[in-house]
């Protein structure tokens, strides 16, 4: 799995998009979860989730409570993937 | 066993012991006084993951709550701590013990009840502990009523109940819990009987769900509530725990709907505001407005030694005798006010519905106020301590008259909520506005996502993501939660966003 192809923004911000239930669309670098999309926490907690259910990353809370907008969570993403050799979706 | 494994084990055995003393003494106080007994003991696993949701609706439910979450359980605590996770109200890591045990690994977590934010974050710790096969306690109502009336089952229990199908044991007290002791009353009535019960061992799902859609979480919350009520009223329900109206002893078929009637405010009287600080206000607290005339603050809520209560207006002078029926809704009968309402007697949370029924804000006039077009305001107040939750920009230079909507990244500084001053507050139907000493700060209700109140009179509000407190000092929270619920309510449905709000 550590050779598997690491997502594009765009494929990352299909991720996004499928856990928030938001258009893909409308998710740029800068946009707030919580701020802009009005993501409420459990959607934010979800989102964590699916990040080691389906990317394979865990995420400590610590780590979490640093991911704010869509290029956050993209950065701890290929951080993460790249350090570890994690798994693509 | 080598001398160094001994005194290690004799260390945490006397940790133990001092960790039990004071539950061992509360639960000689609650047998003596409450007659106090647990119930389904049996249905509490010795192993294996589950979910421990407990309810709170009285103050004594606290003690209640941490005896059964700590004697029950203290074999999984002493065992193997690591693998027992509780969330806490976020306001108890103002206290070292709990603040440590954060910092240092424990096994405790903060969450807000209405406005958890960010710290919801620590749901995915109690997901792993649960995949372990741990334990995790939580209180799904994250609140205390203050009418005793089940509160909303917020989503985490859910959340964490459908991702694992860990199985869920429900730890209720018994009704008489609140009027044992009620969250508007200083004290602990010394009469009662309290049971705690551990209902059965229920699944959410069979097999832990990958996806959960929000009907999967508002159908799980339905569940834990009717799990919940079944446990705590019994087959008569909450129907039976409020109770029918009565007139002179005779009950009253049709719900009783009264109208305010303002004319019976008698202007020769004057309204003299209670100064006793609100937590020795009792019912005044809930019923911060007369059910009668509609008059703001007029209730004061009088106990003579050995003799009834009563709660008289002062605006239009109707009074109420107050009973306490030990396991239901204490009891309001007008004793004096006018000839056709002399003789009612309602449960105590049926009067608060009707102020809650009749509520319309009404606009007050304010001299020195720059209001926009169709700005009406409907309550104001001096001394009002602004406190934001840090990390916030507010301590870092900002100087926008709108406060900042975002709090930012970085780890958040449990119970921190320093104060920038105290200020005039006004509550407006566009606005909170908070005129400090040395800035004015507009907190618009476009942007306002949860309302909540904190113990007794401290309002709470996210804007955007950055969270704030206002004390109101002398103040009812209660009444400035319906009002600014009230508004924000309107205003989020107007512009469809999302709010979450404290029950009122």
């Amino acid at each position: 799995m550590s050779n598997a192809k690491l997502l594009s923004f765009d494929e990352f911000k299909l991720f996004l998009s499928d856990i928030i239930g938001v258009a893909p669309n409308i998710i740029n670098s800068d946009t707030h979860f919580m701020g802009d999309l009005a993501v409420d926490s459990l959607k934010l907690v979800e989102m964590i989730l699916q990040f080691e259910l389906k990317l394979g990353i865990e995420v400590p809370t610590d780590a979490a409570w640093e991911i704010q907008t869509a290029e956050d969570a993209y950065n701890y993403y290929i951080d993460r993937t790249q350090s570890e050799g994690s798994a693509s979706v | 066993m080598n001398l160094k494994e001994w005194l290690g084990r004799a260390r945490d055995r006397i940790k133990e012991f001092f960790i039990m003393l004071p539950w061992v003494f509360v639960s000689y106080i609650i047998r003596i006084l409450y007659d106090f007994r647990v119930e389904g003991e049996q249905n509490v696993p010795s192993d294996g993951a589950y979910i421990l949701l407990v309810n709170e609706f009285g103050m004594i439910c606290f003690l209640l709550s941490g005896w059964g979450s700590i004697m029950v359980l203290k074999d999984r605590y002493f065992q193997s701590p690591d693998n027992v996770l509780s969330y806490n109200q976020e306001e108890l890591f103002a206290l070292s013990y709990f603040r440590k045990s954060s910092e240092h690994g424990g096994m405790m977590r903060a969450l807000s009840p209405h406005s958890a934010g960010r710290l919801a974050l620590s749901l995915i710790e109690g997901y792993k502990v649960l995949q372990k096969g741990g334990l995790v306690i939580m209180n799904p109502e994250g609140d205390m009523p203050w009418d005793g009336r089940p509160l909303p089952i917020a989503s985490g229990a859910s959340w964490l109940g459908l991702h694992t199908a860990a199985p869920i044991i429900p730890m209720v007290s018994s009704a008489s819990a609140y009027d044992i002791w009620p969250r508007w009353q200083t004290l602990p009535s010394l009469r009662g009987r309290v049971v705690l019960k551990y209902g059965e061992p229920f699944r959410l799902c069979d097999v832990a769900q990958e996806h959960i859609t929000e009907q999967d979480l508002e159908n799980a919350n339905a569940r834990i509530r009717a799990v919940f009520d079944e446990l705590r009223y019994g087959p008569d329900g909450l129907e039976g725990w409020i109770g029918s109206p009565h007139r002179n002893g005779t009950p009253l078929e049709m719900p009783v709907e009264l109208r305010i009637r303002p004319e019976l405010v008698d202007s020769r009287l004057s309204l003299l505001k209670d100064n006793r600080p609100v937590w020795k206000r009792g019912i005044a607290q809930l019923l911060w407005r007369c059910p009668v005339c509609g008059t703001n603050d007029a209730l004061v809520h009088r106990r003579p030694f050995l003799r009834p209560h009563r709660v008289v207006c002062q605006a239009c002078e109707t009074t109420w005798r107050v009973t306490r029926v030990i396991g239901k809704d204490f009891r309001l009968e007008i004793v004096e006010g006018p000839s056709d309402l002399v003789g009612l007697n309602m449960a105590l949370s049926s009067w608060y519905d009707e102020i809650r029924r009749n509520f319309r804000p009404t606009p007050l006039v304010v001299a020195g106020v720059e209001l926009a077009p169709n700005e009406e305001v409907y309550l104001q107040l001096n001394d009002v301590a602004l406190s934001p939750h840090k990390p916030n920009a507010l301590f870092d230079g900002w100087t926008d008259r709108e406060p900042p909507n975002i709090q930012f990244a970085g780890k958040i500084q449990l119970a921190d909520w320093p104060s920038i001053g105290k200020g005039q507050l006004i509550l407006t139907n566009l606005r909170l506005l908070w005129r400090g000493p040395e800035r004015e700060l507009d907190f618009m209700w476009s942007s306002v996502t949860a309302i909540y109140i904190w113990m007794l009179n401290t309002l709470g509000i996210r804007y955007g993501t950055a969270q704030y407190r206002f004390s109101l000092g002398k103040e009812v929270g209660l009444k400035w939660l319906t009002y600014a619920g009230t508004i924000a309510k309107q205003t989020a449905e107007q512009n469809g966003h999302k709010l979450t709000m404290s029950a009122f």
